[in-house]
């Protein structure tokens, strides 16, 4: 431990300096609370301002995770902190905007919350000054509001303004705690204030308040919320969406079907450059998928990605994607169906970059009989766009089409075989030959399998019985030039791939001219130094590329492309 | 050399092949050749006969009975065809009752011609034929390979005439025939070297064209031994339009030398046709049925390959179909069987097409050469029309897909790095570089009109308009210089029929097309068109890479209007 004089002195003296905010820095990894604690006794013996602390140099130049160390540091000790009101509004509002855009940016807010609950006539003064029309004060509003637990307070400000300082006070009552009874009734004063026009803030801030009451007096499916939900969800605008969001994300698991169904229509029309709430909502939707209302998700999903032209794509929505493809079975069981039948571009695209989300992305596909139930042409058509799409994981368009003829083996044996055979088999002959050879006697599908792959053979064996006819082979130069631009392709693709690394970015990179291990040696802090070997191990990605392409190139392109762009007439 | 040509002798395998280099071989050591091998005419044992002098300095008549191969046991006294028969018929009918008068008086050689060795265990039998049957007026030579190449080289090849510069291309050609390209290009040396240090004469022209058979002969028998006739194919192209051109001059003028200038050129088509035919028929068509079996055959990852490849085949196809085309047409009497037989080459080339989709769709515009030249074949030796139809439709469907796609779609580059790259960008300014000009889509848009297909002459017109509307459609016609250039493959010379009107009717193209050719009679003055030897302007436009003029076959199209216009006439 340091000797306290020790420590006061050496604060004061970096006070004086200007250099606090180094030795914050500097500190705050051995010694912290022991430094707060001695900067707000100094601070309140008059001894250095603390607050003062913004106008350093080194302050002001801070940026990123530094910045966040000094920013923590403070909001440790300003609860604790004597200082006029404005100045400490002044103060926190300063440390907010240097905060930027980061999530972690309003902890100062909440620090200041505190502040006012040490002493509720600060929070008094606070709501004064909002009162009197001061622009600071009504910043500060809601936190004043919030820790003197005004709801009174806060209703009549409701009541008697419509500028921010209502927003304030509602956005107060839905962080205060009240019984079930009071809170059932704060639903109904907040559903009230929605009987005027249109108005996308007020809609937002009752919502979120609304639902943060209701969420902790377990009234999310009270019919009071549904009331509520049915007013904002009537024309939402970006802000109401956002906080929609974000009930769906908290309340998940309590919504009912006919709020989930009002929600899901409100995010409908959700602008794809709102990032906030795009990125609230995939996390919102990847919990819902966890609920009975799992299809929602999907189709809210399919109607923003068709709503937004091309300006979104499904990784927007990574963490549901990630969930669906993964965890749920029969939901993307029946998202496939209902994605590749609708013919829709953006969502069988979107279908393919979900296969690429699976943990083991060549692993068959389970589509259930009962999302089959479909007439002979939407089966061929689904078929269809299941190689469309699922082209280049061959595995996967065909276990589509083997779910499809396994609920139908009869009726789709002949069209089934002949897709299955051409384009797949014929393009991939190793890694899904050796799958539709997996497939037991005692399946189903088996004769029909066995007819494709002998199909196949007979194929190949044409194919293979052919005598070498060298007039036909290119020549040695034309062979030479094809090799320079395969190798000028792959260092290309290398180089992009390294340029795109993380990794490559953080370490050391070694280059081996000879042998096949590496011997370093590493210097000790002692100033030891001890041996590392490293032994070369290979690594090395496979993939099979379809064989038609070099015979048929422009062919093969056109059926992908037919394939996925025909559409089911009706 | 002596060892390439003893080798060459020994390799000859089919039945006439050495009887057909033998005639000039004795023409070239100064013999009169007066009968000459002829299939299905009784000779009485004489493939050849020739007056002369060789060695000894005497004038002899030189009766050759010839053989492939090695002289073995079988061949010596087996069936009738063997030698001694023939040796007994020479002696029992030819000498008394065949020889022409004009030579009764002189000495007869009788020759026993074989490429390759005497066996040992015939050797004894021939030797008491021999000593048995001379006597003061007849005596016997035997005609090895050893030594009918000594007189191979102190002949046709001697040094006069094939200098040490000239035979080492040649050796070259022969050395690295497995090399398609090297030996194609040493075999183009040869010739340009021939051709360069010939004699002003008639006889000259002639000799070297009596050379360029022979060299091209043996180039293509070690080609066939290492089953690679690539190279001599190829050379055999260069060489018959290097004899025209030789000829072309001479051609039409009466004399002692018309009927040796008309034989060496008939000898190179034969030669020709007979190295086509060997690659076509015995390594090709055999494969035609099976899907995509051709296009492995390419044994190449790079779809280029395939694609260069199969359009250069089809190509080959259709020349040869023509070449036998204007011989069967020839003849006075053309019977069902001759007709089946050239349809059999428009059918083989359909079945390529059908089984190797890559001929759907050209990877460069001078493709459309090939193409025209199958178009060409299939609507002289039809009816084809469906399948034209079907061709042509799906042709446009993929220019069209693949053009829009910034796929592989047809572009003006014929430099194969530019086309493995190709396209280098998916981009406009990149498309629009790559497709500046074509002759594929006035090709197409002829043909598709005269076929009756509104609907792939309507994507096609609807191309050209959103995405080809810089592209310079064009045809290309010879002009007054081209009999000259062509042949040798010189470039400048010809008229680009630029600007060719595209419309949904089609008909204003086929007008303009057909004015542009009544407009340019320079193709009627062409040697080839004036002596009716018009597969030799095809082979010329196929080798040296000119589109095929729409002489060839815009008469083969009906116009819109006219009343049976489902397709070809």
């Amino acid at each position: 431990m340091r000797d306290e004089p020790e420590t006061a002195h050496a604060i004061v003296s970096a006070y004086l300096d200007k250099s606090l905010t180094a030795k914050i820095l500097d500190d705050h990894l051995t010694d912290e609370d022991a430094l707060n604690r001695e900067c707000v006794r100094l601070h309140n013996d008059g001894k250095i301002d603390l607050l003062t602390i913004a106008e350093e140099v080194a302050f002001q130049e801070l940026e990123g995770p530094p910045f966040f160390v000094v920013q923590q540091f403070l909001c440790e000790a300003i609860p604790d902190l004597s200082a006029a009101v404005t100045v400490m509004m002044n103060f926190v509002q300063n440390l907010v905007r240097k905060g930027g855009r980061d999530g972690a940016a309003g902890f100062p807010n909440l620090a200041f919350q505190k502040w006012c609950e040490r002493d509720v006539a600060r929070a008094q003064k606070v709501i004064e000054a909002a009162s009197m029309g001061e622009a600071l004060g009504a910043d500060f509003l809601a936190f004043a509001l919030t820790a003197g637990n005004s709801a009174d307070v806060a209703r009549n400000l409701i009541t008697q303004y419509t500028d921010r300082r209502r927003l304030s006070a509602i956005t107060a009552l839905g962080r205060m705690k009240f019984s079930a009874h009071a809170s059932l009734e704060l639903l109904s004063f907040l559903l009230e204030l929605l009987s005027g026009p249109p108005d996308d803030d007020l809609s937002a801030h009752v919502l979120k308040a609304a639902t943060d009451i209701a969420a902790k007096a377990n009234l999310v499916a009270s019919n009071e919320m549904l009331k509520i939900l049915q007013s904002v969800a009537d024309s939402p605008g970006p802000a109401t969406q956002y906080f929609g969001a974000c009930m769906l994300f908290n309340c998940a698991r309590d919504l009912t079907a006919e709020q989930v169904a009002l929600l899901t229509s409100a995010m409908e029309s959700v602008d794809p450059s709102h990032k906030g709430t795009l990125d609230e909502l995939d996390l919102a939707l990847m919990k819902l998928l966890a609920t009975e209302h799992q299809d929602k998700s999907s189709d809210l999903v399919s109607s923003i990605l068709l709503s937004a032209n091309g300006t979104l794509t499904i990784s927007a929505f990574d963490s549901f994607g990630r969930s669906l493809a993964n965890n749920n079975a029969s939901a993307f069981s029946r998202t496939i169906v209902k994605w590749l039948l609708s013919g829709q571009h953006r969502l069988c695209d979107a279908l393919s970059q979900l296969m690429r989300y699976r943990s083991k992305s060549q692993q068959p596909l389970v589509i259930s009989s009962e999302d089959l139930d479909l007439s002979d042409r939407e089966l061929v058509f689904l078929c269809r766009k299941a190689i469309g799409y699922f082209f280049v994981q061959p595995i996967v368009a065909a276990s589509v089409l083997l779910s499809v003829l396994r609920a139908h083996t009869d009726r789709m044996a002949d069209a089934i075989s002949g897709l299955l055979f051409d384009p797949l088999l014929i393009n991939y002959g190793v890694a899904l030959q050796k799958y539709l050879s997996s497939i037991e006697h005692d399946d189903p599908v088996f004769p029909c399998i066995r007819n494709v792959l002998e199909r196949n053979e007979a194929y190949l064996k044409a194919l293979h019985s052919k005598v070498e006819v060298k007039e036909l082979h290119p020549s040695s130069h034309q062979r030479r030039m094809e090799r320079i631009r395969l190798t000028d392709e792959m260092h290309m693709a290398h180089k992009k791939a390294q340029g795109k690394s993380v990794l490559l970015n953080l370490v050391k990179r070694m280059v081996l001219l000879h042998g096949k291990q590496a011997v370093t040696y590493v210097r000790e802090p002692e100033g030891g130094h001890r041996w590392v070997e490293i032994e070369m191990k290979e690594l090395s990605v496979q993939f099979e590329m379809p064989r038609i392409e070099t015979v048929d190139t422009v062919g093969l392109e056109f059926l992908i492309t037919m394939f996925r762009l025909e559409k089911l007439k009706s | 050399v002596k060892l390439i040509v003893r080798q060459y002798l020994a390799s000859l395998k089919e039945r006439g092949e050495l009887d057909t280099i033998l005639p000039d071989l004795l023409s070239s050591l100064g013999l009169t050749v007066y009968s000459r091998p002829g299939r299905g005419t009784t000779q009485h044992g004489v493939d050849i006969a020739a007056v002369g002098k060789l060695d000894d300095g005497e004038e002899k008549i030189f009766l050759l009975s010839v053989k492939q191969g090695n002289l073995t046991r079988q061949d010596w006294n087996g069936p009738p065809q063997a030698l001694r028969p023939s040796l007994d018929d020479i002696l029992d009918v030819y000498i008394p009752n065949k020889i022409p008068k004009r030579y009764k008086h002189l000495k007869i050689a009788i020759c026993l011609c074989f490429g390759g060795d005497m066996q040992e265990q015939v050797r004894d039998s021939v030797e008491g034929y021999i000593r048995k049957n001379t006597t003061s007026k007849v005596s016997f030579e035997v005609w090895n390979g050893d030594e009918i190449a000594g007189l191979i080289l102190r002949g046709i090849l001697r040094e006069e005439i094939l200098p040490k510069s000239h035979r080492s291309s040649f050796q070259k050609a022969v050395a690295l025939v497995d090399e398609p390209d090297a030996a194609y290009n040493h075999f183009a040396d040869l010739v340009r070297q021939l051709r360069s240090s010939m004699r002003p004469t008639m006889e000259a022209r002639v000799t070297v064209a009596r050379q360029l058979n022979i060299c091209l002969w043996i180039l293509f028998v070690w080609a066939r031994d290492i089953d690679n006739v690539e190279a001599p194919y190829r050379s055999s192209e260069l060489s018959l339009l290097a004899v025209w051109d030789l000829l072309r001059p001479l051609i039409e003028r009466k004399g002692k030398h018309r009927k040796a200038i008309i034989a060496a050129l008939h000898q190179l088509i034969n030669l020709h046709l007979t190295i086509a035919s060997e690659f076509l028929e015995r390594k090709i068509f055999h494969h035609v049925d099976v899907r995509h079996g051709l296009s492995m055959a390419v044994a190449s990852h790079n779809a280029v390959d395939v694609n260069l490849r199969l359009f250069d085949l089809l190509g080959r196809i259709a020349m040869t179909g023509l070449w036998l085309y204007w011989l069967i047409s020839r003849h006075e009497k053309v019977t069902e069987q001759l007709q089946h037989g050239i349809a059999m080459w428009a059918e083989n080339g359909f079945k390529l097409i059908d089984n190797n989709p890559s001929l759907f769709l050209p990877l460069t515009d001078d493709q459309s050469i090939d193409v025209t030249l199958f178009l060409v074949l299939a609507a002289n030796t039809g009816p084809y029309e469906q399948r034209i139809a079907r061709w042509l439709h799906e042709m446009v469907g993929r220019l069209n897909y693949a053009v829009r796609a910034h796929g592989r779609y047809p572009c003006v580059f014929n430099d194969y790095k530019d086309l493995i790259n190709h396209p280098r960008e998916k981009t406009d300014t990149y498309r629009v570089e790559a497709t500046a000009g074509s002759t594929l889509v006035p090709l197409l848009a002829a043909w598709l009109t005269a076929l009756g297909d509104s609907q792939a002459l309507r994507t096609l017109v609807d191309l050209k308009k959103a995405e080809l509307a810089h592209c310079t459609l064009q045809l290309w016609l010879p002009d007054k210089t081209s009999d000259e250039k062509l042949y040798c493959g010189e470039r400048e010379h010809g008229i680009s029929l630029c600007d060719l009107p595209l419309s949904e009717s089609g008909k204003e193209l086929l007008e303009a097309i057909s004015e542009g050719c009544r407009m340019q009679s320079e193709f009627s003055e062409l040697s080839a068109s004036k002596l009716d030897y018009w597969p030799v302007v095809l082979l010329a436009c196929r080798h040296y890479r000119f589109p095929v003029p729409p002489q060839y076959w815009i008469d083969l199209l009906s116009f819109p209007d006219e009343p049976n216009s489902s397709g070809g006439k």
